[in-house]
This record gives structure tokens, C-alpha cells and sequence, in this order.
């Protein structure tokens, strides 16, 4: 459960931290994307206005080329010189010497066809083009330039017709439209677009160079609108270009693919998304090693202070139950004293009266002695009670260890011989001493040592063993009795906890003697013998440490 | 005549009753008194030997009444008893000027001989007053 909590607070951290570090990251990435592909789009308009602006000046040039050389012709020659075949035919040779002049016509106002030099001839020839309204234009406007058509032979034409100053006659040509078409795609530069003419009605004039536009597309078609100099339109993948030609009726239009086109923008695009893409991974790992180091940092905390408290907790309890035992010990204590008064008042009385009155004064004097000596045994149970949550601040004082136990053995020889318990003394010659409360630390061993006593009853071992390392000094002591039972074994630190038979324990010595030991800094831990063959009670105290004794309060 | 006076205070009239027939029966006079303010009036009217002191009374407890006994008549020993077998306790009431302490339960023997060494001390130091007192005397040209 708590796993789990930490579990999900390092989540959120990680996710928090990663998408603090990246969306600056991706905010400025974004925007450069998108200014790079301003900038990229803003360039390709340049390129296409030029190529477009380049093609419309060939292109007008051209037809105004070819305009004026057919204008200049029906100034020099009147209708009566162009009525000769002969005159044609040497005006045609030395117009068609460049090649793109498909056939010559004069006709008259009424659209008679006078003269013809070409290859139709006999597709021309009396036809009458008074009703065609391409002759009807030139009569009003003077000049006219047809739409391209592939007509005979299927090669694309288109037709300049003018009428000469006089208006007598009207001069029609037939020009190769593939001449037109090589000027289109000239200089085609390293351009990746198609460039094409349409007109009004969206008839395509020129091919493009790819040949893919037989037709326009429905999309297309909306483009040809009325617009003067060059407009740039964006269609789905594709920008157009367009401008008018001929005077607005060719529209010419430069179509283009974007994304072919914006080859630095695209290159852009990939580092900047690699970029972020890096910086993304980089941020997750920091991200997710930030959190962790965090996390564990909290942990750590967090089972410190439940540690602590459960320490606080086990101290508060002791504190309360200390506090309890006093109360009581106290609240009995005065009764026992005025049992034990009493009693010696009476002991007192009897040794005044005449022995030979009195049958049965032996056995007032036993009775009266029982009193005194279960008065008594009361009173040692209140005074350890008392003992419990007694409070002596010792001076910590210098203590060689070893001492202390022989100290303490010496209390208990005569109990040890009278069961013939045999004990056997493993002091380490080289402990060193240490400050510690020598006295309360001699109740520990006191209590341990005859704790042991009582567990081995009659002929058993007992085993004291000190040893030290850098910083703890440590006190063994074994004994071959039956052990500890495996559910008994965390209760005998508690309080009034005892395994003695009624009247014989108060069940407070072990819970004294890890009071003190840890008031004074050390460890008190009770095992059983691997091999079964009684319990061990291992107490380990800290060399010079300066402990505060105050901690039991 | 009996060997010395004592005053024994403790709220527990059976306590009061059975010391002071003990006593009595061992040659001390003995009085008692319920409480501390009933006890420092007796020692107003009275110079005792000893006062026999219970820690815990209600009213004034046995600290308080051992510093106003000190005050009104620093001669007189007392001895602390105390129900409770802590030795700070104790070890205050010495602070505060009493002769030793005693816990309860004790044997009636070991308060006599808490007895009598405070008698003696008392009367050792009695000695020491008057032999100043003699010698002061002595040296006053009369």
C-alpha cells in the first residue's frame, strides 16, 4: 500500500518535472517550425512570382513581336499588291524563315478570301468568314489572337488576324504554337512546377512540360478570376501562381507542389523535431532519476519519523505504565506498613504474656512471623514496581565490563551453588572500558543472570561471554534451559509479561532491563540457541558514547 | 523519664496510634499529629527532639512542612518517611535539612535506629552549643 503511494507520487513527479522541461522546449520548437515555413513559403512565392513575371514578359513579347511584324506588313503593302499570288508568296518566304509561320491569308472586308499561301489551300479556299466571330472582332478591334487549337494536322496553332489602315483587307496567320510552347518552358531553371496557359474558359493553351494537365481540375477552374499583376493562391498540396496574358484572355499559371518545394523547410522540420525528440528523452531520464532520488529521500524520511515515533510511542508507553506502578506501589505500600505495624505490635505484646498461660504462643509467634515475612515479600514486589518507573540520573562513569560481571556474579554465587548451577566466565581480556551507568547497567545483568538461573533450574549451565568490536562492547549470556517459546518470544519484553509461576516474577525485569540498555544506548536481544539447547540474551553497548540518560524522561 | 520526644505526622490515625504505643513501650515520648499545619503548632508550643515527617499528606505536604519545622526550630531532626521507594524523593528531603529518610513498609526497628542516631546527632550538636555557650560565659568578665 505505501509501496504504492510512493509509487505514484514518483509517477507524477516524473511527469511533472518532464513536461516542465519540455514544453518550453516544444513552444520554441513549434514556432521555429512554423517561421521556418513562413520564410520557406515566402521564398518559394519569390522564385514563382519571378518565373512567372519572366514567362508573361516572353510571352507578351512574343505575340507583340508577332503583331507588330504582321502590322508593319499591312502598312507597307496595300491591298492591291497582296491580291497578287506572287507578292504572297515572297512576303510568306521570307516571314516563314523563322519557322513558325504556318500559312498567310488575305481576305477582304467582306470575308472573301482573296490570297492564300500555305498548306490548306484547298480548305480555305472560297470560304466565306463573314460570320465568324473572330473576323467580326477583327473588324471592330482592328487585331484579334485566337485561342490555341491543334486544327489541321493536329499540331496546336493559334491565329493572329489585323485589318490594315485603310480597311481594306484583313491579314490572317496561322502561327506554330510549338515555337510558343519552347518559349514557355524555357530557362525552366531548376523550378520544380508546371507552368501552363490557360484560357478564360480554362482550355488549356500550352501544355505543361510534365504533360500531366490534359485539363484542369474542377479546383483549378476557380482560379481563373479577374485579378491584375501576380496572385498567389494555396491549394491543398500545391501553390499556383497565376498572371493574365494576351491582354486577359490567357491566364498563365504556375503550379507547384509544396512540400517539393520546401526541401530546407523540411530539413528543418526533422532536425527540429529530432531535437526535441532528444531533449524529450534526455528530460524523461532526468525526470524519472530526479523523482526516484526524491521519492526515496521522502521515504527514507517518512520511515524515520515512524520510526521515531514508534520509539516515542514504546517510551510514552513505558512512561504511563511506570507512572501506573508507582501509584499502585505507593497505594499499597501504605497498607503493608500498617499490616507490618501491626504485626510487630502484636509480636511486641506476645513475648510480654506468661508462656505457661498462653497454650498456643508458639504458634502466634510462627503466625505473626508469616505475617511480617509476606509483608515483606509484598514489599520487595512494590519496590521493584517502584524501581520500574524510578527515575535515578546516574553520573556516567567509567566501567570496565568484565568487573561489573564478576561484580554481579558475586551476588549470586550462593544461589548458583545452592541448585549447583555451574557457570562458566568467558571475559575478552582485552574489552576496553566504556562511559556508560554502571550501576543500571549492573540491574541489566543482575536481572539477565538470574532470569538464566531460573531457566536452568537444578545442575544447568550457564555461559557469560563479553566481546567488543570498534564501537560496541557486547555481553552473551546462554544458559541450557528450555528455551523461548517462538510466540513468547516477542512478549517477553513487554511489561507484567512473565512465564514464572505465580507470586515468583513481576514481569517487569526484562522490560526494565531494555529500558535502561537503551537509555544508555545499546541493544538488549533475547534468541534461541540454534541447536535448541536454551536461549541466548545478547546485550550490546556503545564504547565512550556519551549517551543522554535522560531518555526514559 | 523517657530517652528523647518525638512527633510523628502522618494522616493515617492507625499508623499514628500503633508508632506511638511502639514507641512509648521503648522509652520515647511520643506525640502525633494528623496533618502539617496541627504539626507546626505543637512544635510552636513545643520543643520535640525529632519529628517523624510522611512525605504525602494532604494539606501541606511533607517538603513544605519540613522547610517551615526547619525555620521555627532548626535543632529539631526530622526523619522523612515516604511511600514512595523513590530515592529523588528522599534524597530531597535531605536537601531541605531532614536527617534521613525511611520507606515504607520498614520494621519498627529500623525506625528506632534512625532514632536514635538523630537523637544523637542532636545531642552531640546540643553539647556543641553549650560548651560554646560555656566558654563564652566563662570568658565574659563577670
Amino acid at each position: 500500500m505505501k509501496r504504492q503511494h510512493y509509487n505514484t507520487f514518483t509517477q507524477l513527479l516524473t511527469a511533472g518535472f518532464f513536461f516542465c522541461g519540455i514544453i518550453p522546449i516544444f513552444i520554441i520548437g513549434t514556432t521555429s517550425i512554423y517561421t521556418s515555413k513562413q520564410m520557406a513559403v515566402k521564398e518559394l512565392e519569390q522564385t514563382a512570382s519571378q518565373v512567372v513575371q519572366h514567362r508573361q514578359n516572353v510571352i507578351n513579347n512574343f505575340l507583340d513581336h508577332q503583331m507588330e511584324r504582321f502590322s508593319t506588313i499591312t502598312m507597307l503593302y496595300p491591298l492591291e499588291y497582296l491580291q497578287q499570288q506572287e507578292h504572297l508568296n515572297r512576303l510568306f518566304l521570307t516571314l516563314s524563315k523563322s519557322g513558325n509561320l504556318v500559312d498567310v491569308q488575305i481576305i477582304d472586308t467582306n470575308g472573301d478570301p482573296l490570297t492564300y499561301v500555305g498548306p490548306f489551300s484547298s480548305e480555305v479556299e472560297d470560304k466565306n468568314f463573314k460570320d465568324q466571330s473572330w473576323f467580326t472582332e477583327t473588324l471592330v478591334r482592328g487585331t484579334y489572337v485566337s485561342d490555341i487549337f491543334s486544327g489541321y494536322r493536329s499540331t496546336p496553332h493559334f491565329v493572329i488576324a489585323l485589318i490594315d489602315p485603310l480597311k481594306q483587307y484583313i491579314l490572317r496567320a496561322t502561327i506554330n504554337s510549338g515555337a510558343f510552347n519552347a518559349l514557355l518552358h524555357s530557362t525552366q531553371l531548376d523550378f520544380h512546377g508546371e507552368v501552363f496557359i490557360v484560357n478564360k474558359r480554362g482550355e488549356l493553351q500550352a501544355p505543361s512540360l510534365q504533360g500531366q494537365h490534359n485539363s484542369l481540375t474542377e479546383e483549378e477552374l476557380q482560379l481563373i478570376r479577374p485579378h491584375s499583376g501576380i496572385s498567389f493562391t494555396n491549394r491543398g498540396e500545391h501553390l499556383y501562381a497565376s498572371t493574365w496574358l494576351n491582354h486577359g484572355e490567357w491566364l498563365l499559371l504556375l503550379k507547384m507542389k509544396t512540400d517539393d518545394m520546401l526541401g530546407s523547410y523540411q530539413e528543418h522540420l526533422l532536425r527540429v523535431v529530432a531535437v526535441i525528440a532528444i531533449t524529450a528523452l534526455i528530460f524523461f531520464i532526468i525526470s524519472i532519476g530526479l523523482s526516484r532520488f526524491i521519492v526515496a529521500r521522502i521515504a527514507k524520511a517518512d520511515q524515520e519519523a515512524a520510526d521515531l515515533d514508534q520509539h516515542m510511542a514504546h517510551i510514552e508507553k513505558m512512561a504511563n505504565i511506570g507512572r501506573l506502578a508507582a501509584g499502585v506501589a505507593h497505594e499499597i505500600n501504605n497498607p503493608l506498613q500498617m499490616i507490618l505495624s501491626q504485626a510487630s505490635w502484636l509480636d511486641e505484646l506476645l513475648q510480654d504474656e506468661d508462656p505457661t498461660c498462653l497454650h498456643n504462643l508458639e504458634e502466634y509467634n510462627q503466625t505473626v512471623g508469616k505475617i511480617k515475612q509476606h509483608v515483606s515479600r509484598a514489599s520487595k514486589i512494590t519496590h521493584r514496581l517502584l524501581g520500574f518507573s524510578r527515575k535515578i540520573s546516574e553520573e556516567q562513569v567509567n566501567v570496565q565490563i568484565n568487573d561489573l560481571v564478576e561484580e554481579t556474579l558475586s551476588f549470586l554465587d550462593k544461589e548458583a551453588q545452592r541448585s549447583n548451577i555451574k557457570i562458566n566466565l568467558l571475559l575478552d581480556q582485552d574489552l576496553p572500558t566504556t562511559m556508560t551507568e554502571g550501576n543500571r547497567l549492573q540491574q541489566v545483568l543482575l536481572n539477565l543472570i538470574e532470569n538464566a538461573l531460573d531457566a536452568v533450574e537444578q545442575d544447568g549451565k550457564v555461559d557469560i561471554r563479553t566481546s567488543h568490536d570498534d564501537k560496541t562492547i557486547r555481553i552473551d549470556i546462554g544458559d541450557n534451559g528450555p528455551g523461548i517459546e517462538v510466540e513468547t518470544l516477542n512478549k517477553i519484553w513487554n511489561p507484567f509479561f512473565t512465564t514464572k509461576a505465580q507470586g515468583k516474577g513481576t514481569g517487569l525485569g526484562l522490560s526494565i532491563s531494555q529500558n535502561i540498555v537503551h537509555s544508555l544506548g545499546g541493544t538488549l536481544e533475547a534468541e534461541n540457541k540454534p541447536d535448541g539447547t536454551g536461549a541466548i540474551f545478547t546485550v550490546k553497548i556503545p564504547i565512550n558514547s556519551m549517551t543522554p540518560s535522560t531518555l526514559l524522561g | 523519664m523517657a530517652r528523647y520526644s518525638v512527633l510523628i505526622v502522618d494522616d493515617e490515625a492507625d499508623f499514628r496510634e500503633i508508632t506511638t504505643k511502639q514507641l512509648t513501650r521503648r522509652d520515647v515520648y511520643c506525640e502525633s499529629a494528623s496533618d502539617g499545619d496541627s504539626a507546626l503548632q505543637m512544635i510552636e508550643a513545643r520543643d520535640y527532639d525529632i519529628v517523624v515527617l510522611d512525605m504525602k499528606m494532604p494539606g501541606k505536604d511533607g517538603i513544605e512542612t519540613l522547610r517551615e519545622i526547619k525555620r521555627l526550630a532548626p535543632m529539631t531532626e526530622v526523619i522523612m518517611l515516604t511511600g514512595h521507594a523513590s530515592v529523588e524523593s528522599g534524597i530531597n528531603g535531605i536537601k531541605y535539612g531532614a536527617f534521613d529518610y525511611l520507606m515504607k513498609p520498614m520494621e519498627i526497628e529500623s525506625l528506632v535506629e534512625k532514632l536514635d542516631a538523630a537523637y544523637e546527632r542532636k545531642r552531640i550538636q546540643q553539647e556543641k552549643i553549650d560548651q560554646a555557650q560555656t566558654k563564652r560565659d566563662m570568658a565574659r568578665p563577670s
